[in-house]
C-alpha cells in the first residue's frame, strides 16, 4: 500500500536534490488519530511521483500546498531528536557522512 | 470576600450558555480542519462560542472554542454584567491588580479533579488527545492554543510562571513550539537551564478556569498564581504534579507534564497566528518531551483560533498589555486620561489619552511605553487628547486624520525590539525579531497662539455649545420625535 506523506521545503523548489539520502521531517497523512505525526527519517526523494514507494506531497514554507506530487523512499528511521543540524527546508545531505 | 467567578471551565460554559454567549454543537465535527474553522467563523463574525460535544475519531473528549474572544465574555468570566463599558471594566480589573496579592492554596489530589485519569510510561501518547488540525497549512496538530506552561526559575524555584506559548504534537510523547526569549520563560530556559544542559520540567494545563487563564497571558510583573488569586479575590487551589514539584490549577481539563529539552529543536509552525496571518517561518523550536497526562472525565479541550480579529489572543492581550501600560504611565504622574489598546489592530496600535500639559508630552509617553518590558507585542503608539473618546474608534480616526501632521507628528523610532512574527517587516529583521516603532502625535502644539488653533466641532464641545443647551437638547431628545 502507498502511504502518503508530507514535507515542507524552505528553500527554492529547483534547489531540492533528487536521489540523494537527507534528513528530513516528514509527517504522516493516513487518515485516523495519527494523522500528521512527524517522523526524523532519512529518505530518498524524486520529482518522478512512480520511482519511490511512497507519495510525498510539498508544502512551502507558509504553509501553501504546492500541486506537486513527488515520491519519497524512506531508507532509515531516525529514533530521538537528531543533534547535528539537520534540514529544514530541503534535506542536508549525508554524503560526507 | 471573593468576587463573582468560576471555578471552572465547565461553570464559566454554564454561565455562556445562560448569558446566549455559547452554542452547543451536537453533531459530529471533524477536529481535521472542520472543528477550526468553525471558530474561525466564530471569531470573525463576533458569533457566541462553539462548544462541541462530539468529535470524530474522539469519542468522550469535547471542545470548547473562542472561549474568550468578545468583551462580553471577557465581563462574563469577571463575574460582570455582560454589557459593562471597557472602561469600567478596566477599572474595575485595575482595582484587583492593584489590591494585596493572594497566595495560592495547595489541594490534595482527592480535590484535584485534573487527576481524575492517569497516563504514565508506554501509554503516554499525545495523539490520545484531541489536538485539532487548528487551519489548513499548520505545521501540525496544536494541541495548547489556550491554555497554559508552568515552569519554575532554577536558581528561585519559588519564582514560578504561567504563560501561553502556544505547543503542536510532534510525535507522541513530544510537543514543539517557540518560546520567544524575552518572554519570562524564554528568560528562565534560554539563561538558567540550558547553559548548564539541564532539562527544564514543565507542565501544560489546557481548560484551566477563565482567570486563571486571563493571569497566564497578562504581562504580570509577579507570580501569575498570585495574580489570578487578586482577580478572583480568594487564592486559587492548585495541585502537585505527578512527576515534579510544580503546581497546576486543580480544577483544568488536562496536565501534561515533562521536561524541556536545552539544545535541540524540532520544526515547527507555521501556525495562523495573532496578527491574522501565518508569518513566522517554520523553523526549529523548542522540544517538549512529555512524561505523564492526567485528565478529568470527558475532559473538554479549550481552542483559540487566531486569525484575522478577534479572537482572545487580540482582546486579551489588547487588554491587559494596555492596562500595564496605563499603571506605567501613572506610576510616572504623567496626566493621562486612559489607555485603550484595540484589539481590531491585533494589539500593534495603542490610543493613550492626554491633558496636553507641556511639549513634548507625547514623546515621554512613546518613550515610556517603547522602553518597557512590553514593547515587543506592538509598535504604535498614537496620542490623543484627554477630550477624545480613545474608545471610540470613529473619534480615533478623526483625530488621526486631521491633527497628525504628516511630517512633524510622526516619529520613528529605529532598531527597536519585534518579534519574528510582524508580518510587514522584512524577512532579515523578522528573523532576528528587530522592528521600528512609530509615535503618532495627535495633540496640537502647545506653542501654537490660541486665537489659531482649531476648535473641535461637537455636540459636547462647550466652545461650541454651551452646558444649559446641551442639556436642554439632551432632556429633550425623546420629544423632538428621535427614538435612540
Ligand atoms: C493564544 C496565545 C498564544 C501565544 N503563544 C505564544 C508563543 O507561542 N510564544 C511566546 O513566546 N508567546 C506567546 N504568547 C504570548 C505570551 O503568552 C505572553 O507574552 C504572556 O504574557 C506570557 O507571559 P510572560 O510575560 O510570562 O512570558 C501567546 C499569547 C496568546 C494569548
Amino acid at each position: 500500500m502507498r502511504k502518503e506523506w508530507d514535507t515542507y521545503i524552505l528553500t527554492k523548489l529547483a534547489e531540492v536534490e533528487e536521489d540523494v539520502e537527507t534528513l528530513r521531517v516528514i509527517r504522516d497523512l493516513t487518515p485516523g488519530t495519527h494523522k500528521y505525526r512527524g517522523k526524523f527519517v532519512k529518505c530518498l526523494i524524486s520529482r518522478d511521483p512512480d520511482k519511490y514507494p511512497d507519495t510525498l506531497r510539498v508544502r512551502l514554507g507558509r504553509g501553501q500546498l504546492t500541486n506537486k506530487i513527488w515520491s519519497i523512499k524512506i531508507t532509515a528511521e531516525v529514533e530521538g531528536i537528531p543533534t547535528k543540524p539537520y534540514h529544514m527546508s530541503g534535506g542536508i545531505s549525508l554524503k560526507e557522512d | 470576600m471573593p468576587f463573582k467567578y468560576y471555578k471552572d471551565n465547565r461553570e464559566f460554559i454554564k454561565a455562556l450558555e445562560k448569558s446566549g454567549d455559547l452554542v452547543t454543537i451536537e453533531q459530529e465535527v471533524d477536529w481535521d480542519m472542520e472543528l477550526g474553522a468553525i471558530v474561525r467563523r466564530a471569531c470573525e463574525k463576533n458569533s457566541p462560542a462553539p462548544y462541541f460535544k462530539k468529535i470524530k475519531d474522539y469519542p468522550g473528549w469535547e471542545a470548547f472554542g473562542a472561549p474568550m474572544s468578545t468583551w462580553r465574555r471577557l465581563n462574563i468570566a469577571m463575574g460582570l454584567d455582560p454589557e459593562t463599558p471597557i472602561n469600567e471594566l478596566q477599572d474595575e480589573y485595575i482595582r484587583r491588580i492593584t489590591a494585596p496579592t493572594i497566595k495560592p492554596v495547595e489541594v490534595s489530589r482527592e480535590n484535584a479533579p485534573c487527576k481524575e485519569n492517569l497516563l504514565t510510561g508506554d501509554d503516554v501518547d499525545l495523539f490520545k488527545l484531541v489536538a485539532p488540525m487548528v487551519h489548513g497549512g499548520d505545521g501540525g496538530r496544536y494541541l495548547c492554543t489556550w491554555h497554559m506552561v508552568v515552569g519554575a526559575s532554577l536558581k528561585a524555584p519559588d519564582n514560578v510562571n504561567w504563560g501561553m506559548y502556544r505547543q503542536m504534537v510532534f510525535d507522541e510523547k513530544t510537543m514543539c513550539g517557540p518560546v520567544l526569549p524575552f518572554s519570562d520563560m524564554g528568560k528562565m530556559f534560554y539563561e538558567e537551564y540550558a547553559p548548564i544542559d539541564k532539562p527544564m520540567p514543565f507542565a501544560t494545563v489546557i481548560g484551566m478556569d477563565p482567570l486563571s487563564g486571563i493571569a497566564a497571558c497578562a504581562p504580570a510583573p509577579y507570580s501569575e498564581a498570585e495574580y489570578t488569586g487578586q482577580l478572583m479575590g480568594e487564592p486559587v487551589e492548585l495541585v502537585k504534579c505527578e512527576t515534579n514539584n510544580l503546581l497546576v490549577p486543580a480544577h483544568a481539563e488536562v496536565i501534561i507534564e515533562g521536561e524541556i529539552i536545552p539544545h535541540v529543536g524540532i520544526e515547527e509552525a507555521p501556525f495562523g497566528e495573532y496578527t491574522g496571518y501565518r508569518t513566522s517561518p517554520r523553523a526549529a523550536r523548542t522540544v517538549y518531551k512529555v512524561t505523564c497526562i492526567t485528565y478529568r472525565h470527558n475532559p473538554i479541550l479549550t481552542v483559540s483560533n487566531m486569525g484575522i480579529p478577534t479572537d482572545e489572543g487580540q482582546l486579551l492581550r489588547s487588554f491587559s498589555l494596555a492596562l500595564e501600560m496605563r499603571k506605567l504611565l501613572e506610576s510616572q504622574q504623567i496626566p493621562i486620561s486612559g489607555v485603550y489598546m484595540l484589539p481590531e489592530s491585533t494589539h500593534h496600535l495603542v490610543a493613550v489619552g492626554v491633558r496636553n500639559a507641556y511639549p513634548g508630552i507625547a514623546h515621554q509617553i512613546g518613550h515610556l511605553v517603547f522602553g518597557s518590558k512590553l514593547a515587543p507585542w506592538f509598535h504604535m503608539v498614537m496620542v490623543v487628547d484627554d477630550k477624545t473618546d480613545i474608545y471610540n474608534l470613529n473619534e480615533l480616526m478623526h483625530d488621526f486624520s486631521t491633527k497628525l501632521h504628516p511630517s512633524k507628528g510622526i516619529h520613528i523610532y529605529k532598531s527597536h525590539v519585534g518579534t519574528p512574527l510582524y508580518p510587514f517587516a522584512d524577512p532579515a529583521d523578522r528573523k532576528y525579531g528587530k522592528g521600528d516603532k512609530v509615535l503618532f502625535d495627535c495633540l496640537f502644539p502647545l506653542d501654537w497662539p490660541l486665537a489659531e488653533t482649531p476648535i473641535k466641532v461637537g455636540f459636547s464641545n462647550p466652545d461650541i455649545y454651551p452646558l444649559e443647551i446641551q442639556e436642554k437638547v439632551l432632556s429633550s431628545w425623546k420629544e423632538y420625535g428621535f427614538k435612540d
